[in-house]
């Protein structure tokens, strides 16, 4: 396998110390070179032609926005942007324009920080690098906000939607509540691997774009009809109840399932055991091979089941793995999933 | 991977990277202080406090972080304009900023006794008080205020060129235009913003800015940049929308031209590929200074065994060991060079510490002043640098407390109301002048010389043999302050005795140069190394004595210029004219048992030391060497022109002459 060229950018030589000291011991993954600026990022990128570069966001000269743009523009090389836990704001932003994927600046004292970078920041250029490059940037119109629709008080779901992302994922899931109606028949919950305190962020996003309300999880919540739930960070988040009656969200710590806490696979196995046929699953784009399982298991309850194509995945990574244990009844472009929930939502009704 | 060692590296790396970022936080507050309508210093302060925040939160350090956090919030307020920079502002982060010093030493090495809480409190108010601010400007009728100003407002075109050598072209017609938002609004580019940024442009573009800073000031944000060969204001319209841009009349470039030129870009980044920073160009090594230390003696012993090694080499006269022993000198030398190297330091390193004491000290006394620091870049020994930290503190100190005068004084004597304090470094051969300076009321020579006599420090008749800077000298000697001076708390005289001394042992000069009503200056003459100088050697009296080479500007045979007398004192007349005294070397030095007259001396040493000179006459010259100075001990601890010794390659020992203290007894000539 080839060797994965990274290129790393902060304008603090601590943590470009730390990093290169855990990019050194991971495999199959060479450090080329280091900048301080987005200025010298970008001249590095040109002149090294990484595959994928971590970019701080606060820099000297050129922050890490700009850089980030003339990077995507001017090269294929993929971006991890390091970003801090206050400020998902301009996280998104940097997904927007083009970054593939994002960590955390690690916060917990030296030796909890080295480990965590050695596993997340691994994990994530990985995954940045089995991104094509072309599937930086969307080439697709951007998402208009919704407009609010009258939301009445909805009651227990008939149906839930479950969609799993990893990987690409905020910005697949921004798609695909642009597209739903809000159906107050069903409630949407949704598993994006995230860090620490991004959920509400994301949760706060969706809403806007989806023009009803959806909210970060919390532990015996009630699940309301017409309405979304983010898992929060570091609990896997599983449906309790049965259609119509009782239906809330289960919050549990647990061991983590493909090294993710929250996992999908969770969700998607609980919604098949609770709401069998009344179960939609959604497979989005992401890294890995987390709820192919959980899907697969909803197909078997008799409930219906999508997965995101390749063409339109960031990384083709845990659809392909629910494409090819036959576990994703329709496979379709980002555009068209929202098409194809509101028609599984319709079949169920139908059928 | 939770090694101590490696614990213990990151958190040295933590501790010094965070030092400069306190540092940086201080010298942009202080930008900001001197010109608040300029926010690019906002900019640094709120990165170093992010970059500080996210640094001490992987460290574990919550109370740094919390601390940093609250002070980059302050400083978001400030940078989206939601609060004025103010005295008081930029006071609370200058205390914030010594809180978090503190804090991140007490943190990092495990202690709990710094609770940042208050200071936190504090800035949060400050940071509060903006908020509210920004929200009441939020409602209707603040939408006016901004219409005012731009109403003051006027347009400048200003014409920027990027250097041709410069790869990144559109990168630095990026910072360019975000430089200029930080003073004013950019109304308009020629090219169009997006082909500058598609660095579509022939290094040249224009750009006009609604701001009502002085053209002058863009031109100087704009060339500070990297890379910007020039800019120049092409229009200035007082009022905004007149300015007429003409786009740079240039041909279109052909087909051709434009292949030749991709051709050539693109050989350009083959170029850059070496230009890059590679991991391995980064990385750096702390040492200790003691491992330095220890390096520098092992090779002073490694120089003194060479020099044994080519004597001995002398006698065998053998090719192949003489090949050897070159080479053997070769690289010696160039391990020399690179190990006094490593502990040459930018005296902007201590020098960065003086804006802030300034700032502090001119507050207090309530002095209007100017702060300039000049040739921070020129490198200096690191021992040599930290020695003369409290010197200098005491000679600024003195020019802010008694050189300047108050203002309104200043302006009854016609000089700009607010004063003028300067600190520089200069290279001159191989040594150092450390300078500072002020406008203020300088120093009364005729006053010092009459207090100078009335203590008996000087004879009234020897006023006409003294310069002007030899008596301002007066001032350093113990317990000297004239009349006027003495009803202050602090006097010129008091400490500058300590001062002196404390240069001088350092192998250096002071010299004070005043005049009255403009301004003094005194200088540090400094050696650039201490521990091994170049030497020449010669004997006298059956002793070998060492004269750095940086006093000596001749060698002469004894009849190689007339020698006559002058007050029967044996003198040289030099080539240019000048006469100087001529003694033994035995007599300079005072071992002179024999009282031999210069005439039987078989060499002259021509000396030169600032503007004096003197000559030397010696049995016979040596040779030229390196030689490790170490320090003078029983017998000639307190030997008037000795400053230390030195073992030769033989073994034996020779006394090294200090040229300084040659001519500090006024026996010289000028």
């Amino acid at each position: 396998m080839a060797t994965i060229r990274v290129l790393v950018v902060d304008d603090s030589a601590l943590v470009r110390q730390m990093l290169t000291h855990v990019l050194r011991d991971a495999a199959r993954i060479e450090v080329v070179g280091v900048a301080r600026s987005g200025v010298e990022a970008v001249a590095a990128v040109r002149a090294l032609e990484p595959d994928v570069v971590t970019l701080d966001i606060q820099m000297p000269e050129m922050d890490g926005m700009e850089a980030l743009r003339l990077i995507v523009r001017d090269s294929d090389a993929r971006v991890v942007m390091l970003t801090s836990v206050d400020d998902p704001e301009t996280t998104f932003k940097a997904l927007e324009s083009g970054a593939t994927d994002f960590i955390l600046k690690p916060r917990e004292g030296l030796a909890t920080s080295i480990d965590r970078l050695g596993v997340d920041l691994v994990r994530a250029i990985r995954a940045a690098y089995a991104a094509a490059p072309e599937k930086r940037t969307r080439t697709t119109a951007p998402v208009n906000p919704s407009v609010p629709h009258e939301s009445s008080a909805g009651g227990d779901p008939e149906r839930v939607v479950c969609i799993a992302s990893s990987t690409g994922g905020p910005l697949a899931l921004d798609r695909v509540f642009a597209g739903l109606q809000p159906d107050l028949s069903a409630a949407f919950l949704v598993v994006q691997h995230l860090p620490v305190g991004f959920a509400a962020s994301l949760a706060a996003r969706l809403a806007k774009v989806a023009g009803f309300p959806v909210s970060e999880a919390q532990d015996g919540m009630r699940v309301t009809a017409g309405q979304g739930y983010v898992a929060p960070y570091g609990t896997h988040m599983r449906i309790a109840g049965s259609p119509g009656k009782h239906t809330r969200i289960e919050l549990a710590p647990g061991p983590a399932i493909h090294g993710l806490i929250p996992a999908g696979d969770p969700l998607l196995e609980s919604a098949a055991e609770t709401f069998g046929t009344k179960a939609v699953g959604v497979v989005l784009t992401g890294m890995g091979s987390d709820a192919a399982f959980g899907l697969l298991a909803i197909r078997e309850a008799g409930g219906q089941t999508i997965a995101q194509d390749e063409a339109t995945s960031v990384v083709w990574g845990m659809p392909r793995a629910a494409v090819k244990i036959g576990a994703a009844q329709t496979v379709a472009p980002i555009d068209r999933v929202a098409v194809e929930i509101r028609r599984a939502l319709r079949n169920g009704v139908s059928g | 991977m939770s090694d101590e060692l490696d614990m213990g590296a990151y958190r040295q790396v933590f501790l010094s990277e965070s030092a400069e970022y306190l540092q940086g936080i201080v010298d942009a507050l202080l930008t900001l202080e001197s010109d608040p309508e300029d926010l690019e210093p906002v900019e640094a302060v709120f990165r170093a406090a992010h970059s500080l925040k996210g640094m001490s939160g992987t460290m574990g350090y919550e109370r740094t972080a919390s601390l940093t956090h609250t002070m980059e919030s302050l400083m978001d307020t400030v940078r989206k304009r939601e609060q004025p920079v103010t005295g008081d502002l930029i006071d609370v982060v200058l205390r914030a900023t010594d809180t978090l010093r503190e804090l991140i030493d007490h943190e990092a090495s495990g202690g709990a006794e710094v609770d940042p809480e208050l200071m936190v409190q504090e800035l949060r108010e400050h940071t509060e008080v903006a908020h509210r601010a920004a929200a009441e400007a939020a409602k209707p009728a603040a939408t006016e205020a901004p219409v005012a100003a731009a109403a003051e407002a006027g347009v400048v075109t200003l014409s920027v060129t990027i250097e041709s050598a410069c790869q990144l072209a559109s990168v630095r017609a990026y910072m360019v235009l975000k430089r200029l938002r930080q003073l004013g609004e950019v109304v308009g580019t020629v090219p169009s913003e997006e082909d500058i940024d598609e660095g579509e442009f022939d290094r040249t573009f224009t750009v006009s800015v609604k701001t009502d800073r002085p053209g002058e000031k863009l031109v100087d944000a704009v060339r500070a940049i990297t890379e910007v060969e020039t800019a120049s204001v092409v229009e200035s319209a007082p009022e905004p929308g007149s300015a007429v841009i003409e786009a740079p009349v240039a041909p279109e470039p052909s087909a051709a031209d434009a292949a030749e030129m991709g051709a050539e870009r693109d050989a350009a980044f083959g170029r850059a590929a070496k230009a890059v920073p590679k991991l391995a160009d980064t990385q750096t090594v702390r040492i200790a200074l003691t491992h330095l230390d220890e390096m520098v003696d092992i090779v002073g012993e490694l120089v003194i065994a060479r020099s044994r090694l080519e004597n001995i080499t002398e006698k065998i006269d053998d090719h192949d060991l003489n090949a050897a022993v070159e080479e053997v000198h070769r690289i010696s030398a160039e391990l020399q060079r690179e190990v006094m190297q490593t502990r040459m330091v930018p005296v902007g390193n201590t020098f960065n510490r003086f804006p802030r004491m300034v700032r502090d000290l001119a507050r207090d006394l309530g002095k209007d002043l100017a702060f300039e620091v000049d040739g921070v870049d020129i490198e200096l020994d690191r021992t040599v640098l930290d020695e003369i930290v409290e010197p200098l503190v005491h000679l600024l100190r003195n020019s802010i407390d008694h050189g300047l005068e108050p203002a309104d004084v200043r302006a009854a004597a016609g000089k700009p109301s607010r004063g003028l304090v300067r600190l520089s470094a200069a290279r001159e051969r191989d040594r150092v002048l450390v300078t500072v300076a002020d406008d203020g009321r300088g120093m009364d020579v005729e006053r010092i010389w009459k207090a100078a006599v009335a203590r008996g420090l000087a004879q009234p008749g020897e006023r006409d043999t003294m310069s002007d800077d030899d008596i301002l000298l007066f001032t350093c000697t113990p317990g000297f302050s004239t009349a006027e001076h003495a009803t202050k708390v602090s006097g010129r005289g008091v400490g500058m005795d300590v001062v002196r001394a404390k240069v001088e042992q350092l192998g250096g000069a002071l010299a004070i140069r005043s005049r009255p009503g403009s301004g003094t200056e005194f200088v540090l003459s400094l050696p650039l190394t201490l521990a091994i100088i170049q030497a020449l050697l010669v004997h006298s009296s059956g002793h070998i004595y060492a004269i750095p080479l940086g006093a000596v500007t001749e060698v002469l045979a004894y009849d190689d210029l007339p020698v006559g007398t002058v007050d029967l004192h044996p003198v040289l007349t030099l080539r240019d004219g000048r006469v100087v005294p001529l003694d033994t070397l035995d007599a300079v030095v005072g071992l002179d048992e024999e009282k031999r007259s210069p005439v039987r001396s078989r060499n002259i040493v021509l000396l030169e030391w600032g503007e004096m000179a003197r000559a030397i006459g010696v049995d016979g010259l040596v040779g030229r060497q390196e030689i490790v100075i170490k320090p003078l001990s029983g017998m000639f601890a307190g030997v008037r022109g000795l400053s230390g010794a030195t073992v030769l390659g033989d073994g034996s020992v020779a006394l090294i002459i200090d040229p300084r203290a040659l001519f500090a007894g006024g026996e010289a000539s000028r």
